[in-house]
């Protein structure tokens, strides 16, 4: 519920159209019969979230979006459950160079 | 002596914000076409989820159909319902503004199948009405 057009609206439709953009392409890539309905849900929550807050008042857009992210993160809680998910969790770090043999370190090492 | 409350259904309370922001004549539309268009795209978000992947420019436009056609069809929808359930339209069929126009999008592409469904039960009904057995 906002009043007229000013920038900040402007700039506002902007930014949710394409939030929902992205979300829409998302969600058209998704297998509904697979292991993604958390994922799913996640996103939807987000767009009804993004949608909220142009029908919110206009001071309460931003904690609509907030309750959004938060029932994404929420959503998504179970996933992160033992550390970052398959596939994008961070390698193991490197062997110290001292373990790495001299004849493979190179000249300058 | 207790005051009575008001609705406190989110259509009653859009409509109060509105009225503050757009004046008392436009607050009752746009207050209920604020909750079902909500609904509407929540609901082609869930639509657009459950069909085949295609092409960009298909799903948009295919979210788009949805969204409008569940925004002009809501309120008969609910009006039907109000009357076959009969709940007090003027108490509280108001509620079921954004339940309608979430399931009546996210049906999306099995539209046809329910509507063949549909179609099969008023015919078995209308036969039984008449006294004509079920084949």
């Amino acid at each position: 519920m906002n009043a007229p057009m000013s920038p900040e609206l402007v700039l506002h439709l902007a930014l949710v159209a394409s939030g929902m953009w992205s979300i829409v392409c998302r969600l058209n890539l998704l297998d509904p019969s697979a292991d993604s309905s958390t994922v799913a849900w996640q996103h939807i929550a987000l767009g009804a979230a993004l949608a909220g807050s142009l029908v919110v008042p206009r001071e309460y857009a931003t904690h609509t979006v907030l309750v959004g992210l938060l029932i994404f993160q929420a959503a998504g809680a179970r996933r992160w459950r033992n550390g970052a998910p398959d596939g994008v969790r961070k390698r193991p770090p490197a062997a110290s160079t001292a373990a790495v043999p001299a004849a493979l370190r190179g000249p300058h090492a | 002596m207790t005051t009575p409350h008001p609705p406190l259904d989110v259509v009653s309370v859009l409509v109060a914000v509105a009225a503050m922001a757009l004046g008392p004549e436009l607050a009752p539309y746009v207050g209920a076409y604020s909750v079902i268009a909500l609904g509407a795209v929540v609901g082609a978000l869930i639509a657009v989820w459950r069909r085949p992947p295609s092409s960009r420019l298909q799903v948009a436009s295919f979210a788009s159909v949805l969204v409008v056609v569940s925004v002009c069809t809501t309120v008969p929808a609910a009006d039907l319902l109000t009357h076959y359930l009969s709940i007090d339209a003027a108490r509280g069929g108001q509620w079921l503004l954004f339940p309608v126009a979430l399931s009546l999008a996210a049906v999306g592409h099995d539209w046809p199948r329910v509507a063949r469904w549909l179609a099969t039960t008023a015919g078995r009904a209308l036969r039984l009405r008449i006294g004509d057995p079920p084949k």
